[in-house]
C-alpha cells in the first residue's frame, strides 16, 4: 500500500512538476550545504593547527621547554639528571622559519611562503628507533646512509609536500631566506611519507641541529626538548615515573606538557576564535533548519487537497502522516546528499577566508583545502533528514487532522490566533539582552577569555528584536490602507498584510536577525578600522621599516642579526633608528610578547597612545633598590593578566626570574597576545639574543626614502624594506585579512535574508493559488500579480531591514565594547559605517524587489486545480 | 678487540685513511707509543687526541636462586676532528659516542640489547679526569676507591644497577705497553684491562628486581686506527678461570680466514704476570656454527682452543655458548656481531666463565670492512 | 443536426452582430478529444445555458471562453478579438473590460472586505475612485448586502458570498458573464434567489450570460439551452 502510494503519488508528483521537486530538493540541499560547509571550514582551520603541532613534535610523548621559550644547552643535563635512569630518549628541537623568496625586489613579499625549518640532532634521531621501533620515527632513510653530513650548513631534508612545493629533487639546490640571509640549500633527501606524521601534507625542512642554531644566531640554545618514552608493556609505568620526575622540576625554570596537551594548548589559544566559528556554524544550522522547514511546508501546502481527498476516501490521518514522513525522508535524503556535495565545494572557499584569519592572528595554518569529513557529513545529512522529517510532519499532521472538506477547499493555514505573545516575549528578551551585557567574561585558559555575556546579550537582542518586529509588522497595513484606493496592487498587498500569517512573522524575524548581524559586523569592522588607522598615524612615524621577510606572520621565527641591524643603523642616510627586540614568550602558561625598547627614546606620547601614562623620568635600564625593573604593558596584556600600573610581575628569563613593575599602560592593536615593554638592553642581556625582529629608521632630511629602500633591498635580499606609506597599506591588508572571516559571516547573513524571503513568498503563493486565479479572472495581468506580491514582500523586507539596522547598533555596541574588549583586550572607538549601511540597505531592497517580483511573476500562472 | 664500531663509524662519516707518520696519523690524530706513562685515575678517562677509544665490560651474573645472566656494556668514543681536546662552541662536532648494552637471560634463553648513538654534548660525554661517561640515561663512573658503577637500561624491559670492584689490579697488554694489531705503524693501541671485577647489584627484568652477584672483565682501549687493510674480522675471547687466572685471546682473520700474525693469546697469572703468545702457539678449531636468522651470518659459536700453558703443560679448552642467540643486530651501526656468555670446559668439567666476540661473519659486511 | 447547419441557422436568425461567436472549436488533452467542432454564438444581452453530463466538456469550454485555455483549432470571437489567438495582454484587457466569471465556490479574495472585493475588479480595470465608490454602493444595494460592506468573506454565508461575487462580476460593466455552476454549492432557497438576482441584473444592464449548469431549473431561467454531449453540441 505504502509503496503503491509512493509510486503513484510521490513519484508522479515529482514527474509532473520536475521544477518544483528540483527546487524543493535544492532548498534542502542548500540548508545542508550551508551547515556542512561552515563546519568543514571550521574543522579545516582547526586541523590546520593540529597538523602544524604534530609535524613539529614528530610524535614525542612530552614536550619540555622554559617559560622564556629558550633552553640554554647548558641547562639540558639538568633535565637528564631530573629523569635519572628512566629510559627516555630526549630530542632537542630548534624551530625556525624559512621563507621562499618572492618574485623580485619590488614584489610584495607579504604572502611569501613560510616553511617551518626544524633543527634536530640528526644523529640522536636514530635512537628513536629504540623508543619507537620502526614506526612513526624520522629515520632519515636515504639511498645511502653515508649521505648524512653532520652539522652541514646546506643539507636539508624535505617532506614530500615541501619537495612538491619547490619542485625539487634530491641533490637540487634552492634558495630560502633564513634569519635575514638568503641561503642556498641542497636537498639531501626527501623524507619517506609517514616518517613525519604530517609529512605528506605539511611542508617542513629538516636540518641538523647545529646548522639551524647557527642560522638563528643561537648556538647555545634550543627551543624545546621532545621526550620519547619507549613502547612496550612497561611504557605506562615509565610514563608515570617520568611525569613524577617532571612534577619535581622548578616550574619557574621549566615548563612541560604532554604532546597531546600541547595540541590542546594550541587549541586553547585559539578558543575564542574557534568559539566564534562554532557560533557561526550554529547560525548556519538554524539557517539550514529555517530553509528546509519553509521548503517542505510549502510542499505540504501544495497538496492539501490531495490529503483531503485521501481523508475523504477513508485513509486514517496516521497513515497519511506516515506517507508524508516517508516522502519527507526521501526528499531529505536526496537533498542532503546533494547538499553535502555543494557544502564541500563551498567549504573550499570559506576555508581560505578562515585560514587567512588564523594566519594573521595566530600562527601558520596550512589548511588550504577542506577535507571531506565523515563525521561532519553525517551530522549535516542527519540534520537535513531530521529537519525534513519534522518539517513534513508538522504541516502534514495539521493537514491530516483537519476535516477533509476544509482541506479540499484549501483554506488558508496559519491564520489561527496563537496564545504566544510575541510583544511580551520580545520586550522580556530585550531586557535580558541589556542585563547580559554586564556579565564578566569567562576565563577559558590563562589569558584567554570568552565573552559569554556579550554573546548572550547579542543572542537575546537578536531574538527579542525578531519577535518584536513580527508584532511591528502589524502596522504595515495601517500605513498601506490609506493608499489602497490608489492602486489595486496596494489594496491586494494591504489585504494580505492585514491577515498576517506565522510565515510573515518568521520571514521578518529571519531578516531582522540576518541583517542585524551583517550590519553589526560592519559596525565592528568600521570601528576597528577607524581606531587602527588612528593608531597607525600615531605610532608609525619613521621613514623606513625593515623586517625579515614574512615576519608579519604570527608564527614566523626569523630575526635580523646584530651585524645587519648595526650596519643599517650606521648607514649615513639614517638619522635615528628604533630596533625592535621582540621575544615571543610564555607567561603564566599563555603566549605573549616581550618587547625591548631602546633606551635613548623617551617613553612619551609620541610613540604610545597612553591609557595610563608613566612617569617620564624613570631610569629604565637599571633596577630600583628593591631589584625591580620598570615596564610598560599593552592593554591586551593588562586585560589578559589582570595587571595595572603599579603592579609587579615575575618574569622568567633564561637569565633567571626578573621582577618588573608596571609603570604605564598603552593602547596596542598590533596583536591580541599583549606586549610587555622593557628596556631593550635588558631584553638582549636576559635572553642573550641581540637579534632584532624589526628596525625602523628615520632618515636625514632631504634623503629620498625610496632610494634608500631600493639600495637596502638590493643589499639584503632577506629583508623586506618598506616605506612608511607601504607599511601603512600593509597594516590595512593585515587588518582586512584578520576580518576575512567576518565577511563570510556577513555574506551568509544577506544570503539567508533573501533566501528566506523568497521561500516565504513561494509558500505564500502556493497557498494562494486560488486567489491568484481569481485575480486573473478579474483582470489581473502577470505583472499586476507580481507587483502586488512585490509590495507585500517589500514591506516585509523593509520591516526586516529597519529592525535589523536598529538591532545592529546594539550588536555593534556589544561587539565593540563587550565581545572585542573582553576577548582581545582592545579599546575601540565606536563608528557607524554610514556608507556601508546605506549600501547594505539598498542591496537588500533591490534584492528583495527582484526576488519578490520573480516569485510573483512565476506564480501568476499557477492554476488552482492543478498540481504544480 | 670488540671493535666492529669502527666500521660503523666509517660508513657513517668518512672513510678511514690513516697512513701513519711518526706519532700522528696523516689526518692529525695521535698514535699510541711504547712505554706509555699512565697516571690513574686520569688515564681511565678519555683521551680526546686519539681517534678511537672504548670501555668494554662483559660479565656473568648469578641470582640467589641460581639463575644465570650474562651482560655486556660498551661505551665508545670516536673523534670527529683532531685536537678535539681544544673544545668547540658548536654542538656535537667533536666526538660521537656510541654505546651497546646487552643482557643474556641464560635460563630463559632471552637476549635483550640496545644501541645508542649520540654526539658529544649535553646528553653524552666522557671525562678526561677519570672513568666517567654518560650516554643518555646510561652511565659508567669510577669513584676514588676504584669502584665502578654501571647504570643502564635496555628498552623499557631491563635495568642494570651494578657495582664493580677490581679483584685484581689492571694490566696493560702488549709488548712494552703497546698492543700491535697490524703491520702499519698506526695499527696499535694502548690496552688497559681489569681482568676480574667483583660485581654486586641488581637487575630489574620485566618489573622484577633481582639481586645478583658475579664477575666481569673490562677493557679500556685507546688508539687512532686499529685495522689492517687485509683484516676482515676477528674473534675475541676473555676467560676467568676458577683458579683465579685469566686468559685473553684475539684472532685477526685475513681474507682467507687465516689468523693474522698479530693475533695474540695472553695468560694472566694470579699475581698479574702476563705471558703473550703468537698464533703459532695455539690452535683454534670450530666445532659448531650457528646461522643467525637475522643477519644470515654463520657464527662459529662452539670452538676448542688448545696449546701449551706458560708452565709448558698442554691444555684443550671447550668454549661453549650458554645459548646461541646472543647476536647484536646492529640497528644503528648497521653491523651485526655475536657477543655471548660462554662456559669454559676442560675434560668435560666447567673450569671458568668466558665472553666471546665474533665479528665479520657476514659476507656483505666483510666487503664493507675491507 | 450537424454543427454547420446550427451555425447557419444562427447566422440567419440574428439581425444584430453577435457578441460571442464560437466556430469549429476543437480541444484535446493528449489523445482524448474533449471538444469536437463546437460552434455557437451569443448575442448581446442573451442568456444561454449549457447543460451536459459530467465529462462532456463543459468546464473545458468555459475555460476557453474565459481565455484561461486555448482551443487546438477554431475561433472564439469576442468583441472582434479572437480569443484563440489573442496575446496575454489582450486576454487581460478582455477580462478587465468585457467578461466576468462567477464560480461555484465564489472565489472571493479572502483578505479583502465585501466592498473591496467588488471594487478591486473596477480598480484593476482603471476606473476612477469616485466612480468606483458610487458603483460599489449601488451594487451592494442591488444585491441587498449594503450592511455587509465591510465584512470579510469568511464571515459571509454561501448565498451572501455568491451575491457579492455577482456584484463583483457586474462591477466593471462586462458584456458577458460566464457562470460556472453558480448555485452548485448553495441550498435551493439561496440558489433560487441567486438565479433571480442574476437574471434581474443581467436583464437590467443588458449583459449576456453564459451559464454552465446541471440544474434544469437554472437552465429554465435562460433564453435558450445548449446541450453538450461527449464534446459535441447536440
Amino acid at each position: 500500500m505504502e509503496l503503491m502510494y509512493l509510486s503513484r503519488f510521490t513519484l508522479r508528483h515529482a514527474k509532473r512538476s520536475p521544477t518544483t521537486t528540483i527546487a524543493l530538493v535544492a532548498i534542502i540541499a542548500l540548508g545542508v550545504a550551508v551547515l556542512y560547509s561552515v563546519r568543514l571550514a571550521n574543522r579545516a582551520a582547526v586541523s590546520g593547527f593540529q597538523l602544524f603541532t604534530q609535524s613539529l613534535s614528530g610524535g614525542g610523548d612530552l614536550i619540555v621547554s622554559t617559560p622564556s621559550g629558550k633552553i640554554p644547552t647548558s641547562k639540558l643535563p639538568e633535565l637528564r639528571r631530573a629523569l635519572g635512569t628512566l629510559p627516555v630518549v630526549m630530542l632537542p628541537v630548534v624551530e625556525a622559519t624559512a621563507a621562499l623568496p618572492g618574485t623580485g625586489l619590488d614584489s610584495d613579499d607579504f604572502d611569501a611562503k613560510q616553511i617551518t625549518l626544524v633543527g634536530l640532532d640528526l644523529m640522536a634521531l636514530r635512537n628513536l628507533s629504540n623508543a619507537r621501533g620502526s614506526s612513526g620515527v624520522i629515520t632519515l632513510q636515504t639511498q645511502d646512509q653515508a649521505d648524512i653530513q653532520l652539522g652541514a650548513n646546506d643539507q636539508v631534508y624535505l617532506t614530500q609536500a615541501a619537495a612538491e612545493l619547490l619542485s625539487v629533487d634530491v641533490g637540487d639546490p634552492f634558495n630560502a631566506i633564513i634569519g635575514d640571509q638568503s641561503r642556498t640549500l641542497k636537498v639531501a633527501a626527501i623524507l619517506i611519507p609517514g616518517e613525519l606524521d604530517a609529512g605528506k601534507k605539511e611542508s617542513v625542512f629538516l636540518m641538523d641541529l647545529p646548522a639551524v642554531q647557527r642560522f638563528t644566531d643561537q648556538p647555545n640554545a634550543v627551543d624545546r626538548v621532545d621526550l620519547f618514552v619507549p613502547e612496550g608493556s612497561a611504557r605506562d609505568q615509565i610514563m608515570e615515573h617520568v611525569l613524577e620526575r617532571l612534577e619535581q622540576l622548578d616550574s619557574q625554570q621549566w615548563v612541560w606538557m604532554r604532546s597531546d596537551e600541547q595540541r590542546q594548548a594550541t587549541q586553547a589559544m585559539t578558543a575564542a576564535f574557534r568559539m566564534n566559528l562554532t557560533i557561526l556554524s550554529g547560525l548556519s544550522l538554524i539557517v539550514g533548519l529555517y530553509l528546509i522547514l519553509q521548503a517542505l511546508e510549502a510542499a505540504v501546502v501544495r497538496r492539501r487537497s490531495e490529503i483531503g481527498t485521501l481523508r475523504a476516501l477513508g485513509f486514517t490521518p496516521q497513515w497519511i502522516q506516515r506517507m508524508w514522513l516517508i516522502e519527507s525522508v526521501l526528499l531529505g535524503s536526496i537533498g542532503s546528499a546533494l547538499g553535502l556535495l555543494i557544502g564541500w565545494l563551498l567549504a573550499q572557499g570559506t576555508v581560505q577566508a578562515i585560514a587567512r584569519t588564523v594566519n594573521a592572528l595566530y600562527m601558520n595554518t596550512t589548511a588550504t583545502a577542506a577535507r571531506w569529513d565523515a563525521q561532519e557529513a553525517t551530522l549535516a545529512a542527519l540534520m537535513g533528514i531530521v529537519v525534513s522529517l519534522l518539517a513534513g510532519w508538522v504541516p502534514a499532521k495539521d493537514a491530516a487532522s483537519t476535516p477533509p472538506i476544509q482541506a479540499i477547499r484549501q483554506e488558508r493555514l496559519g491564520t489561527q490566533k496563537t496564545h504566544f505573545n510575541h510583544t511580551k516575549w520580545g520586550l522580556l528578551l530585550a531586557a535580558f539582552a541589556w542585563l547580559a551585557h554586564f556579565l564578566p567574561p569567562v576565563e577559558l585558559a590563562v589569558g584567554n577569555r570568552f565573552p559569554l555575556g556579550g554573546y548572550l546579550s547579542a543572542l537575546f537582542a537578536l531574538t527579542g528584536a525578531a519577535m518584536l518586529s513580527g508584532s511591528l509588522l502589524r502596522s504595515a497595513p495601517i500605513l498601506l490602507s490609506p493608499f489602497s484606493a490608489l492602486s489595486a496592487h496596494l489594496r491586494i498587498a494591504a489585504g494580505q498584510l492585514k491577515r498576517l500569517t506565522g510565515r510573515h512573522r518568521l520571514t521578518v524575524a529571519g531578516m531582522v536577525a540576518a541583517i542585524g548581524m551583517a550590519a553589526g559586523m560592519d559596525i565592528l569592522i568600521h570601528s576597528f578600522e577607524q581606531t587602527v588607522t588612528n593608531w597607525i598615524g600615531h605610532t608609525l612615524k619613521a621613514d623606513l621599516f625593515v623586517a625579515v621577510k614574512g615576519v608579519e606572520n604570527a608564527s614566523n621565527r626569523n630575526k635580523m642579526s646584530e651585524k645587519t641591524w648595526k650596519t643599517l643603523k650606521n648607514d649615513p642616510n639614517v638619522e635615528s633608528a628604533d630596533i625592535g627586540h621582540i621575544m615571543p614568550i610564555s607567561f603564566k602558561g599563555a603566549p605573549t610578547f616581550l618587547v625591548g625598547m631602546r633606551s635613548e627614546r623617551e617613553w612619551d606620547g609620541n610613540q604610545f597612545i597612553w591609557i595610563e601614562a608613566p612617569d617620564r623620568k624613570i631610569n629604565r635600564s637599571q633596577p630600583d633598590p628593591s631589584g625591580t625593573y620598570p615596564a610598560l604593558i599593552s592593554e591586551s596584556f593588562s586585560q589578559r593578566y589582570a595587571l595595572r600600573s603599579g603592579d609587579t610581575l615575575e618574569l622568567p628569563t633564561p637569565d633567571g626570574v626578573k621582577t618588573l613593575r608596571v609603570k604605564g599602560l598603552f593602547a596596542d592593536y598590533g596583536n591580541e597576545r599583549g606586549s610587555l615593554v622593557v628596556d631593550s638592553d635588558l631584553v638582549c642581556n636576559w635572553f642573550n639574543d641581540r637579534r632584532a625582529l624589526n628596525f625602523a629608521a628615520t632618515l636625514k632630511p632631504g634623503v629620498n626614502p625610496e632610494e634608500v629602500r631600493n639600495q637596502w633591498s638590493k643589499d639584503y635580499p632577506g629583508l623586506t624594506v618598506r616605506t612608511n606609506r607601504a607599511l601603512r597599506a600593509e597594516v590595512i591588508t593585515i587588518f582586512n585579512q584578520t576580518f576575512a572571516v567576518t565577511h563570510a559571516l556577513k555574506a551568509i547573513g544577506i544570503l539567508v535574508a533573501i533566501a528566506g524571503l523568497a521561500l516565504a513568498l513561494f509558500s505564500l503563493v502556493m497557498e494562494r493559488r486560488r486567489e491568484l486565479e481569481v485575480q486573473r479572472e478579474i483582470g489581473f495581468s502577470r505583472r499586476d500579480i507580481a507587483s502586488s506580491l512585490t509590495i507585500e514582500g517589500l514591506f516585509m523586507s523593509l520591516y526586516g531591514l529597519l529592525g535589523g539596522l536598529i538591532i545592529s547598533i546594539w550588536l555593534g555596541y556589544i561587539l565593540v565594547f563587550v565581545i572585542n574588549k573582553q576577548s582581545f583586550g582592545w579599546t575601540l572607538a565606536f563608528g557607524l559605517p554610514a556608507g556601508n549601511l546605506w549600501l547594505l540597505s539598498a542591496g537588500i531592497i533591490v534584492a528583495s524587489i527582484v526576488t519578490c517580483y520573480s516569485v510573483g511573476y512565476w506564480s501568476s500562472t499557477l492554476e488552482a486545480d492543478k498540481e504544480v | 678487540m670488540h671493535r666492529c664500531f669502527i666500521a660503523t663509524i666509517t660508513t657513517l662519516i668518512v672513510s678511514l685513511n690513516a697512513w701513519s707518520q711518526m706519532n700522528y696519523t696523516e689526518d692529525g690524530y695521535r698514535i699510541p707509543t711504547e712505554f706509555p706513562t699512565f697516571t690513574f685515575p686520569r688515564d681511565h678517562g678519555s683521551h680526546p687526541d686519539f681517534r678511537i677509544e672504548w670501555w668494554y665490560i662483559t660479565g656473568h651474573l648469578h641470582a640467589e636462586n641460581k639463575d644465570r645472566y650474562g651482560f655486556q656494556a660498551t661505551f665508545f668514543r670516536y673523534a670527529l676532528k683532531p685536537n678535539a681536546a681544544a673544545g668547540s662552541d658548536q654542538f656535537g662536532d667533536e666526538h660521537i659516542y656510541m654505546a651497546h648494552m646487552a643482557l643474556s637471560d641464560i635460563d630463559q634463553k632471552a637476549f635483550y640489547h640496545e644501541e645508542r648513538l649520540n654526539r658529544d654534548g649535553w646528553d653524552a660525554f666522557c671525562s678526561t679526569e677519570r672513568m666517567e661517561m654518560q650516554n643518555g640515561n646510561w652511565s659508567l663512573v669510577q669513584d676514588a676507591e676504584n669502584q665502578i658503577e654501571l647504570i643502564a637500561t635496555i628498552q623499557e624491559e631491563v635495568q642494570l644497577n651494578l657495582t664493580l670492584d677490581p679483584a685484581q689490579p689492571h694490566v696493560t697488554f702488549g709488548e712494552n705497553g703497546l698492543s700491535k694489531k697490524g703491520a702499519e705503524t698506526s695499527a696499535c693501541s694502548w690496552y688497559i684491562t681489569y681482568p676480574r671485577l667483583q660485581i654486586v647489584g641488581d637487575i630489574i627484568l620485566n618489573n622484577k628486581s633481582i639481586p645478583v652477584e658475579g664477575e666481569a672483565w673490562m677493557d679500556h682501549e685507546i688508539s687512532s686506527s686499529q685495522l689492517s687493510k687485509t683484516q676482515v674480522g676477528w674473534d675475541w675471547l676473555s676467560v676467568r678461570f676458577d683458579d683465579q687466572t685469566e686468559l685473553m685471546l684475539y684472532i685477526l682473520r685475513d681474507e682467507d680466514g687465516n689468523p693474522d700474525p698479530h693475533s695474540k693469546l695472553v695468560w694472566i697469572s694470579v699475581d698479574g704476570k702476563l705471558t703473550h703468545m703468537g698464533p703459532d702457539d695455539f690452535s683454534w678449531n670450530v666445532l659448531r656454527r650457528w646461522k643467525s636468522p637475522n643477519s644470515q651470518s654463520n657464527y662459529p659459536v662452539e670452538t676448542t682452543l688448545s696449546g701449551l700453558r706458560p708452565d709448558g703443560s698442554p691444555y684443550q679448552l671447550l668454549i661453549k655458548p650458554l645459548f646461541d642467540e646472543q647476536e647484536l643486530t646492529g640497528e644503528l651501526g648497521g653491523i651485526a656481531y655475536w657477543e655471548g656468555a660462554c662456559d669454559i670446559l676442560e675434560k668435560g668439567k666447567v673450569v671458568g666463565e668466558a665472553y666471546m666476540e665474533l665479528t665479520g661473519y657476514n659476507e656483505s659486511l666483510e666487503s664493507q670492512l675491507r | 443536426m450537424n454543427s454547420e447547419t446550427v451555425a447557419e441557422n444562427i447566422e440567419i436568425k440574428k439581425a444584430q452582430p453577435n457578441l460571442l461567436q464560437v466556430e469549429h472549436v476543437c480541444k484535446a488533452y493528449g489523445k482524448q478529444m474533449i471538444l469536437k467542432d463546437v460552434s455557437f454564438s451569443i448575442q448581446p444581452g442573451e442568456r444561454v445555458a449549457l447543460m451536459g453530463p459530467s465529462g462532456s466538456g463543459k468546464s473545458t469550454l468555459l475555460n476557453l471562453l474565459s481565455g484561461i485555455d486555448r482551443p487546438d483549432s477554431g475561433t472564439i470571437m469576442l468583441s472582434s478579438n479572437d480569443l484563440a489567438q489573442a496575446s496575454a495582454t489582450t486576454l487581460t484587457h478582455i477580462r478587465r473590460h468585457h467578461i466576468s466569471t462567477i464560480f461555484q465556490f465564489f472565489h472571493l479574495l479572502p483578505t479583502l472586505t465585501a466592498a473591496e472585493n467588488i471594487e478591486i475588479s473596477m480598480q484593476i480595470a482603471g476606473m476612477p475612485a469616485p466612480v468606483r465608490k458610487e458603483r460599489v454602493a449601488q451594487l451592494l444595494e442591488a444585491v441587498e448586502l449594503t450592511s455587509h460592506a465591510n465584512a470579510l468573506p469568511d464571515t459571509l454565508s454561501g448565498g451572501e458570498s455568491q451575491r457579492i461575487a455577482i456584484a463583483r462580476a457586474l462591477a466593471h460593466r462586462p458584456k458577458l458573464i460566464l457562470a460556472d455552476e453558480p448555485t452548485g454549492s448553495l441550498d435551493s432557497k439561496s440558489g433560487r434567489k441567486t438565479l433571480d438576482l442574476l437574471k434581474k441584473l443581467t436583464e437590467k444592464h443588458q449583459i449576456a450570460l453564459f451559464l454552465v449548469t446541471h440544474s434544469p431549473d437554472a437552465a429554465a431561467s435562460c433564453d435558450r439551452t445548449l446541450n453538450l454531449h461527449d464534446g459535441a453540441l447536440v
